[in-house]
């Protein structure tokens, strides 16, 4: 999942408005490779976040509060591994 | 090195996604097709190699363990006993190559296999000491294309009994093997032959009869592109596979045999360059 966390994050912000969408849409606007999309729709069809149907896309009409707690935690980007030594822990923060 | 993905037209995209789908194993050939994909000059290209993509026949680690069971199965159908049969991989003296790769594979799925695992050999020559009068010779082969070689190691087998004047029987199998090839052995040799996956040739015989022509001339347009040469091999003698096989078939992670069409694993391009092929082929 780590390694599609941003294609699926790219493909989401383009459905945010929950009208039907191509999928060409996510290679020509954020030049998503076609493995990527295909992993991405597979992941979000497989949580039932979205819908695909003859080439277009869309989020799912049936969403529930649930899934659109997953979508937001999706959405959010997180800060690389590699970069955690340069970021003080809450511990550190309060020179304890 | 941009780590935006080349752009892709949507046809293009939908072809790879419908072969990401349908085709597990390109999943990770998303570079290798897209130049593919860009190699070919007209749309009808792409739809005849996406047609062709889907109808590839792997040996992946499932059909690996199918096809010994099948072997099993047919060594116990022919009655071979292993105190009087030696199981011959069909490859050089001293080469490395798919029948003795196969040979491993095979060696503890024939049953029982602490009684039949000292009958493999890596080659002829390996075996001829251990040939007694009333013995079983099965070669063996990972894959068969057009049956040449496996006629020459027959006519090889055919004068060591003659010059050692011993008479044995000789059998022929393979993991997959090209229809028309398997009736050649069978043919010319006139012995028994088993291939647990027979495959037909993909285009021949594998579409309409109206649509062959015109897809074979497809199929020679995008060759078109491919390097005369590679080494000391010419392009015309592979065109549509050697022995214009047009096989659809690799074993994961093997040496892709040369009867399989050459658009996928021909390493040239016309003008000069090396491409990124979808399968490997080294020798």
């Amino acid at each position: 999942m780590e390694a599609l966390k941003t294609p699926i994050a790219e493909i989401l912000k383009l459905l945010l408005d929950r009208d039907w969408h191509e999928v060409y849409d996510a290679h020509c606007k954020y030049r998503l490779s076609a493995i990527e999309i295909y992993g991405s729709l597979n992941r979000l069809t497989t949580l039932g976040l979205i819908e695909v149907q003859d080439a277009r896309m869309r989020i799912s009409p049936s969403l529930d509060e649930v899934g659109a707690s997953l979508i937001n935690r999706m959405l959010k980007t997180s800060r690389p591994v590699k970069l955690r030594e340069f970021v003080k822990t809450p511990r550190q923060r309060s020179g304890l | 090195m941009s780590i935006a993905a080349e752009h892709i037209s949507q046809a293009a995209l939908l072809d790879m996604m419908q072969m990401f789908d349908r085709q597990p194993w390109t999943r990770l050939l998303n570079v290798e097709l897209v130049s593919l994909w860009s190699l070919c000059n007209t749309r009808e290209q792409q739809v005849l190699l996406k047609d062709l993509i889907l109808k590839f026949v792997v040996l992946d680690s499932s059909n690996e363990a199918m096809v010994c069971k099948q072997i099993d199965a047919q060594f116990k159908t022919w009655g071979l006993a292993p105190a009087t049969t030696r199981v011959v991989a069909v490859a050089d003296a001293g080469e490395v190559d798919g029948s003795t790769a196969g040979l491993q594979k095979l060696k503890n799925k024939i049953t029982p296999f602490e009684s039949w695992h000292a009958r493999f050999y890596p080659s002829i020559s390996a075996s001829i000491a251990e040939i007694s009068s009333g013995d079983s010779v099965v070669m063996f082969d990972d894959f068969v294309g057009t049956g040449d070689k496996i006629f020459k190691k027959f006519e090889w087998l055919s004068r060591i009994k003659e010059d050692l004047g011993i008479d044995f029987s000789i059998y022929c199998v393979s993991f997959a093997g090209m229809a028309f090839g398997i009736e050649n052995i069978k043919n010319r040799c006139g012995i028994p032959v088993f291939s647990s996956i027979i495959l037909s040739k993909g285009i021949s015989e594998g579409m309409p009869v109206a649509d062959v022509p015109r897809a074979l001339e497809v199929m020679k347009e995008v060759e078109f592109q491919l390097g005369s040469r590679y080494k000391s091999k010419k392009i015309r003698d592979y065109s549509l596979g050697y022995g214009h096989s047009e096989c659809l078939y690799f074993w994961m992670n093997d040496n892709c045999p040369n009867n399989v069409f050459p658009i996928f694993w021909w390493p040239t391009l016309r003008g000069g360059g090396i491409r990124q092929t979808l399968l490997q082929r080294a020798g």
